[in-house]
């Protein structure tokens, strides 16, 4: 079982964590969630907002994709991924992983995993603004040295 | 358009898309072209001497599928050309 999104408008974690609790039906022994925030600053300096591009079809294919991987690997009962897109700024929450597991490792590992890739697989692009200009910015080599750690 | 030809739409994404000022355009080429044929002629449109329009440093999906250059087009294919992607 699982749902992915992406969406411009925010999202509620209480919202989604009642929904995915209703689906498990007693069945999860635990649940990990994850909340990806826009920072006030980053390498480069201050951000006065972020924007992210996707490619519909393809962004959420992307996203599919990371989450079948986990479920492979783990032994999963739910994960749910919403991830925002468009203009936002520092403070806003940005993605929302829940994985729902029988037994508390699984749970924890996917989750990690899931939004490991999700920084170096997914299909997205990002504009930082700055106290002066926009750039279109990287994966950074943290990101890929995390991702890449999972295939070894 | 003659019967040796054929029209795909291109989709562009990100910094390209603002770098050619536009998000989709749609581009004549001749039959059985492939995608480095394609990536040509939009620098024969667009300018060969603009650095922002690296076609080395670009990703080209087909139908929404990353493809190698030596892809073949057809039509009514969904292409889409962008930098790398940045991830979530």
């Amino acid at each position: 079982m699982h749902s992915v999104l992406v969406q411009e408008k925010d999202f509620s974690v209480q919202d989604e964590w009642i929904a995915c609790r209703e689906r498990l039906e007693g069945k999860a022994g635990a649940v990990v969630s994850f909340i990806g925030l826009v920072r006030e600053r980053s390498d480069t300096g201050n951000v006065s907002s972020l924007y992210l591009e996707h490619y519909p079809g393809m962004t959420e294919a992307s996203i599919e994709r990371i989450v079948v991987k986990a479920q492979q690997r783990w032994s999963l009962l739910d994960v749910v991924v919403i991830h925002r897109i468009g203009e936002l700024q520092p403070e806003d929450q940005i993605v929302l992983v829940i994985v729902a597991s029988a037994h508390r490792a699984d749970a924890f590992a996917a989750c990690e995993f899931v939004m490991d890739l999700l920084k170096t697989e997914a299909v997205f692009w990002k504009k930082e603004t700055g106290d002066e200009e926009s750039v279109w910015i990287e994966s950074t080599l943290d990101d890929v040295s995390r991702s890449r750690e999972w295939q070894e | 358009m003659t019967a040796s030809s054929m029209t795909v739409q291109v989709k562009f994404f990100a910094s390209l898309r603002e770098t050619l000022g536009t998000s989709q355009i749609s581009l004549t080429v001749p039959f059985e072209s492939t995608v480095d044929m394609l990536l040509e002629k939009i620098q024969e449109t667009y300018g060969r001497d603009n650095p922002l329009i690296d076609i080395r440093n670009v990703r080209v999906a087909v139908n929404q599928q990353i493809v190698e250059f030596d892809e073949a087009i057809r039509q009514d294919d969904e292409i889409a050309i962008f930098p790398p992607i940045t991830g979530g």
